[in-house]
């Protein structure tokens, strides 16, 4: 790991997207250590689960350094907390959920504020994308168990513990982007599994 | 909500399929959620040390592509292999290669290594662990001599296997190494690129020019900025590190992971059934997982079963009845 050094804390969070884009490993760092905690933070909030908030915070940042060259953020911070919105979904079915999390789904809708956050949609939309656009984890693995092992929806289900119409959409994203994807990266695609 | 109804608002947020709607129920739930906006050590434990395991563990899964490390060579690995060759370039990918490359025969396709080391099965039985953030390709040249011939960026262990009158050639950059039998490890990190023997005989060539041929616990050192080779004795019963870690097995063999997994334990592996050896499998095997971990998840992925007798480190492999 590169040191930081002492420019690197000087710089806005804009400089170190392009440093980082520029394939700097020092900017990965000082990003980190910037937005790691907040991240974190938002994470345990919603998980209580230390294994699946590590999980999650490192998938985002080895995503920053292999997408580093495309980025393209424009605020640091909140594009952060977005990732960390959509991977939280990655895992919450994994996580034992209390009776606290319960009691606070059943009663947050009414302390919801009425302030409209199109901008958060919108970035989480385009996280989203993002993500997707990689073939996610658990797209391939359900594509991997019917295609390689021959499992049913209701066997794949079982075993990844997600309900049958998930597996049944994971199927068509990733039949969907298979198709699209023939060509070059056809042959990566069949590489994965 | 209900807990049902939340997970499926997450499932659909996870793959994609939310409308607008759910997408703004989804954040309002979240920041419902965001009942703390500062570490409570109370309750999360210590930052720091948090903060370190997670750089730690950051950096495990994206230090593999930084600038290449000293390959060494662990001779368990080499036992029972007829050769095993270690090359390890620089990012540059066969900017001069003097061969036209034939992409249409035999070919396996270009391969990218992601986040873990990788495990191949080539289609003349040689096996390659391709590092985490490395690309290979391969192709059989047919001819009177036919050659087996892979394209390597990166860094990756080839476990050759011998086929007489086969040569098996490894291309990268400008230094070409021709296998002949043997164990040995490339090297090109920075400016220089450096190939040292373990066991056998290594031609390495440079456009064409040979610029050595070299027996066990021989370097050759080529410089590229000076254009200037020099040979030297090393040790080359060093131990290897990165291809220890995780590694993912594609569509690879039972016999093939068999063969693999005598070596990284130490132990003897018979596979009791023919159509099963040769059954095809995929998985990712971590850094630490024991052999009864690996051997339990392959039987699983097999619908097989296995003894292991620890005293005569023998492990059997049948079909489940």
């Amino acid at each position: 790991m590169l040191g930081l050094t002492n420019t690197l804390t000087d710089f806005s969070d804009d400089k170190l997207i392009d440093l980082l884009n520029d394939g700097d490993r020092g900017a990965l760092d000082e990003i980190y250590r910037r937005h790691w905690s907040a991240m974190y933070i938002a994470s345990f909030n919603m998980l209580k689960d230390h294994d699946a908030c590590m999980d999650i915070n490192q998938d985002i940042f080895t995503w920053l350094w292999t997408k580093r060259g495309e980025l393209k953020i424009t605020s640091l911070k909140s594009y952060l907390l977005s990732a960390v919105r959509y991977k939280v979904t990655d895992v919450i079915r994994r996580v034992k959920v209390g009776k606290v999390f319960l009691d606070h789904l059943s009663q947050a809708e009414a302390s919801f504020d009425n302030v409209t956050s199109d901008l958060e949609v919108k970035e989480l939309r385009k996280i989203i994308l993002q993500f997707i656009a990689d073939l996610p984890d658990r797209c391939r693995e359900v594509f991997d168990l019917s295609r390689n092992h021959h499992l049913s929806n209701k066997e794949i289900a079982l075993r990844l513990g997600i309900t049958e119409k998930a597996v049944e959409r994971q199927m068509t994203i990733a039949l969907k982007r298979f198709k699209s994807s023939i060509g070059s990266s056809y042959h990566i695609f069949i590489g994965l599994f | 909500m209900q807990k049902e109804e939340f997970f499926q608002l997450t499932d659909k947020i996870n793959d994609g399929s939310a409308n607008e709607a759910e997408l703004e129920l989804y954040i309002k739930y979240f920041n419902s959620f965001q009942t703390s906006s500062v570490w409570d050590e109370k309750e999360m434990g210590d930052e720091q040390t948090r903060g370190q395991m997670l750089l730690a563990a950051i950096d495990r899964s994206i230090a593999a592509p930084l600038p290449v490390k000293r390959l060494k060579l662990n001779l368990k690995w080499v036992a029972s292999i007829a050769a095993i060759l270690v090359v390890a370039v620089a990012a540059f990918w066969f900017i001069n290669v003097n061969h036209p490359v034939v992409d249409n025969v035999a070919n396996y396709a270009n391969q990218t290594s992601t986040n873990t080391n990788e495990l191949i099965q080539l289609p003349d039985g040689s096996t390659v662990i391709l590092s985490a953030g490395s690309t290979m390709s391969y192709s059989s040249i047919p001819g009177k001599i036919p050659v087996r011939e892979v394209k390597l960026k990166g860094q990756a262990f080839f476990d050759v296997k011998h086929i007489d009158q086969q040569p098996f050639i490894v291309r990268t950059e400008s230094v070409t190494t021709h296998v002949l039998g043997t164990a040995f490890e490339v090297n090109a990190n920075g400016g220089k690129i450096i190939v040292t023997v373990a066991r056998g005989k290594v031609g390495v060539t440079k456009d064409g020019k040979q610029l050595g041929m070299l027996t066990p616990n021989k370097q050759v050192i080529y410089d590229k900025a000076r254009d200037k080779s020099t040979i030297h004795d090393i040790n080359a019963k060093k131990t290897s590190s990165w291809s220890n870690g995780d590694l993912v097995f594609t569509n690879i063999t039972v016999g093939h992971a068999a063969n693999f997994l005598q070596q990284r334990f130490n132990v003897n592996i018979i596979v009791k059934d023919e159509a099963l050896a040769k059954q095809q499998f995929t998985t990712k095997l971590f850094e630490n997982q024991s052999l009864t971990e690996i051997l339990t998840l392959i039987c699983d992925f097999n619908n097989a079963e296995y003894t292991f007798n620890e005293s005569t480190k023998l492990v059997t492999i049948k079909p489940k009845n």
